[in-house]
């Protein structure tokens, strides 16, 4: 197991949130039911 | 506890992953999209019509006579053979008429299925079955991860709001790393013709009873009705209820581009209702909102035929036969192709004749 950072980058911190937001955004845009549906015939 | 981030490098690589998912479909475009030719196999056979649709769209050849474009309701719903012949018989040569579907309900998906045709091929008459109340929601359809692709047709999302092109980007970077694979191992998994009609039929689903209950063959000769019957005289038609659930604002949108596809190509251009089961009795055929106005083209016929006139002649206990849920099976499939074809035939007689197939 890695040892804990000692320092990380706070900008890159941000970047990384950012992105991680911005992922939850777009998946909160697909509809639900899309991802239901999808989900259940395996459509992936 | 084991960090989510553990080192400035971890970091990065998290960054670098998740930037490039985000902006796939971006990327994609910048280096040049697979062929479009390959998008609707893609999606998978269980799910319907897909393989059949890149038969039609991209690989066959020559225009056809009518064109039928909508969801599993229609592939269901009509008997694309009777009507060639019947069609055939009335022109005198061999007519083609094909449909495009998939199942799930959206226009931008009959949008899509509409556009990509018409681009490769000819349509004496299109025909389109408009969206029931199974269509929940005013999002992207199911399968457009599969078929919209970022900077294709930038023009046709151009009039949305950001929060439904958000959406659309949406499904496009959750469609973008099947997309990718396209680069190296294209779709066309089904080769088999016979296949590919067995599944854009759905045939699977002709002799089966309704909600899992046995079939029960039932008779497949409808009464005659008069052809003009069929068809909605206006907003106001005694037949027709035109003031069901509206769609919501994104589904409105591609309902006016599918009118400014048929005012580009000067297309004849008609809808059908099919009833489901739920219709059972109704003395009106229901219709979510009064599709001519909404698409832009005032002109263009809705045909349609309340489940009650349809099937005034059949036990009320028996109508259940004709469908395997709010599809018809093959006794409703035929019974019902029968009953509108006469209106399909004239229709196309006086709005195709002047422009017959290329």
């Amino acid at each position: 197991m890695p040892s804990p950072p000692a320092k990380l980058n706070p900008a890159l911190i941000s970047a990384l949130v950012v992105l991680c937001v911005a992922a939850i955004a777009l998946t909160l845009c697909i509809t639900p039911d899309s991802l239901s549906v999808n989900l259940v015939y395996q459509a992936f | 506890m084991f960090p989510a981030v553990w080192s400035n490098k971890h970091a990065v690589a998290l960054i670098v992953v998740i930037a490039t998912l985000l902006s796939l479909p971006v990327l994609m475009h910048v280096v040049g999209l697979p062929p479009r030719g390959s998008v609707y196999s893609g999606i998978r056979v269980e799910t319907g019509t897909g393989p059949q649709d890149e038969f039609t769209i991209f690989e066959e050849k020559g225009p056809v006579d009518i064109l039928f474009v909508g969801s599993s309701l229609l592939v269901r719903g009509v008997d694309r053979d009777y009507i060639q012949q019947q069609l055939s018989a009335q022109l005198g040569r061999p007519a083609r008429v094909r449909y495009l579907a998939l199942k799930w309900q959206g226009l931008d998906m009959q949008y899509m299925l509409m556009r990509d045709f018409l681009e490769h091929h000819a349509a004496g008459m299109v025909i389109m079955n408009m969206p029931t109340d199974a269509l929940i929601g005013d999002s992207p359809h199911i399968q457009a991860y599969r078929w919209m692709r970022w900077g294709e047709f930038p023009q046709s999302t151009a009039g949305l709001a950001m929060r439904e092109r958000l959406a659309i980007y949406g499904a496009e970077v959750l469609g973008a790393p099947r997309q990718i694979v396209n680069y190296i191992r294209p779709n066309r998994l089904v080769t088999d013709p016979a296949m590919v009609a067995k599944l854009g039929s759905q045939s699977d689903y002709g002799a089966v009873g309704y909600f899992g209950g046995p079939f029960v063959p039932e008779p497949r000769t409808p009464p005659a009705f008069a052809p003009a019957s069929m068809i909605a005289q206006g907003a106001g038609d005694a037949n027709f209820d035109f003031h069901g659930k509206p769609l919501g604002p994104y589904h409105q949108y591609w309902a006016r581009k599918i009118g400014d596809l048929v005012k580009q190509y000067h297309v004849p251009f008609a809808m059908l209702h099919i009833p489901e089961d739920t219709e059972k009795g109704s003395i009106t055929v229901p219709e979510r909102m009064y599709w001519p106005e909404v698409m832009g083209v005032p002109d263009a016929p809705v045909i349609g035929l309340p489940s009650a006139t349809l099937f005034h002649s059949t036990p009320s206990a028996e109508v259940d036969n004709y469908y395997y849920d709010q599809h018809f099976n093959d006794n409703g499939r035929e019974f019902f192709t029968r009953a509108v074809t006469p209106t399909i035939l004239q229709l196309f007689s006086q709005e195709a004749h002047a422009q017959p197939a290329r």
